[in-house]
């Protein structure tokens, strides 16, 4: 009995500092994140001229229905085997955070690597196109990505807008749905799409 | 735009363009492989679940290399439009060099493993101008080519990999490999598993989860994707 209790005082160590781990964030950010996990309570931005750089092993768990708008440069770079991580903190079919949005003007170095978004949607108000990833004349360069359940009024998982020269590689976009381009919808934009698997999407109106 | 080497897999739409549906676009797919998407196959107007390349606003759809299969709409259910393949696999037949409409036999497409089996037709009929697939021989068809390296105490891929979902676990099954990839009998060791999010892996150390001389194997699933392979392993002493 005695040992049983020792192993429950090391596992409420071990909660409490989970706990401790968490820090949350919102508002204009800039400079490094990570590791390590952070709650995502209100939408977040990188200003015009500044840049965020996320590590490997940085887990952002949103507490609710919020964005992350790039007017600046962000460049998300995990790993294999410490991916970087979008998702909603209670993530289900009704509990989904609101994507990433690359405006216009945004620095075109911006590159997610080895990053997971999951449970995201865009459908309405403020934003219809995108659930995941939206680019608005914004060149982006994603690889190895994994979009998951994410959903929007038009581009499920990503909505690219006049996104030329934009590169999707090696990315798996699946389970995502939309009225109109279930996976990818791409309006106007010359992009590289390639060594991708993009399936179990759905479109519901076209 | 461009397309290459992409697997554009089991999507769904309600009447067009399923899998790639492209609108005021000039599309260039190179060994693509677009298979079982779908739509209604009781609404008329639900056409090209495979690809639409809308005729109204000019769009198109050309490249080489591609296979088009077991996409499903009420009419022109692999293609609609402008589209314009040469040395590609596609259901129905299509204008072009080097088209064929052969079923591209895939492992095991409903399970969707759409590597090529030894048989395929779609090896080594890709476009012979195009750049060699890894192995050095001419290109196949689709994203998945088929590797050739053949080689004495080297036993054959493990090519019919499923998994399915099984309570918390993921089940893995595959049949004994049997030969080595000269085509000589082989009693292979053991098998290598190896797991990553990622499709694409290389089955490297740092992949490898478990070995077992069984031929299935079960994991325990601990997050939203797992990408498979298994390999055989043949100790030559």
């Amino acid at each position: 009995m005695k040992r049983l209790y020792c192993w429950l005082g090391i596992i409420a160590l071990l909660i409490s500092a989970q706990t401790w781990a968490q820090q949350n964030i919102s508002g204009s950010l800039s400079g490094t994140l990570g590791p390590g996990t952070y709650l995502v309570d209100g939408d977040c931005q990188v200003s015009a001229g500044q840049s965020l750089i996320i590590v490997p092993g940085t887990t952002f768990l949103h507490t609710g229905h919020f964005t992350w708008n790039i007017y600046g440069s962000l460049h998300a770079v995990g790993t294999s085997s410490s991916p970087i991580v979008f998702t909603h903190q209670s993530p289900n079919m009704l509990n989904k955070w609101a994507g990433i949005r690359f405006q216009q003007g945004a620095s075109s170095s911006s590159v997610l690597i080895w990053c997971q978004f999951l449970w995201s949607q865009n459908g309405g108000s403020p934003y219809s196109e995108g659930g995941a990833i939206y680019s608005d004349h914004v060149a982006i360069t994603i690889r190895n990505c994994i979009i998951d359940y994410c959903h929007a009024s038009d581009g499920g998982g990503i909505y690219l807008d006049d996104a030329d020269n934009s590169i999707i590689d090696s990315c798996t976009i699946t389970n995502c749905f939309a009225n109109s381009g279930g996976g990818i919808q791409i309006n106007g934009s010359n992009v590289y799409i390639a060594n991708c698997a993009i399936g179990n999407n759905s479109s519901t109106s076209t | 735009m461009i397309f290459e080497s992409n697997i554009i897999y089991a999507n769904s739409a309600t009447t067009k363009g399923a899998g790639i549906y492209l609108v005021n676009a000039q599309a260039a797919l190179s060994r693509n492989t677009v298979v079982a998407n779908h739509q209604p196959t009781t609404v008329s107007i639900s056409r090209g679940a495979g690809i639409y390349a809308d005729p109204v606003n000019g769009a198109t759809a050309a490249g080489e290399n591609n296979i088009v299969y077991f996409n499903q709409a009420y009419a022109n259910s692999q293609f609609y439009g402008n589209v314009g393949f040469n040395y590609s696999c596609v259901a129905t037949s299509m204008a072009g060099t080097g088209n064929i409409t052969t079923n591209p036999q895939f492992v095991n497409y409903l399970y969707y493993n759409y590597q090529l089996q030894s048989s395929s037709p779609c090896i080594d009929t890709g476009d012979p101008t195009s750049p060699p697939d890894p192995d050095s021989t001419r290109a196949d068809m689709g994203a998945i080519y088929f590797p050739q390296e053949y080689q004495q105490g080297i036993p054959r891929p493990v090519d019919d990999l499923i998994a399915i979902r099984s309570g918390n676990d993921i089940h893995l099954s595959w049949s004994a490999v049997t030969q080595d990839t000269s085509g000589a009998p082989i009693s292979v060791d053991y098998y290598r598993i190896y797991r990553s999010n990622n499709p694409w892996f290389n089955p490297a150390a740092q992949y490898l989860i478990d070995s077992t001389t069984a031929t299935s194997f079960s994991d325990p699933i601990l997050d939203y994707h797992y990408f498979y392979q298994v390999t055989a392993v043949y100790i030559n002493e």
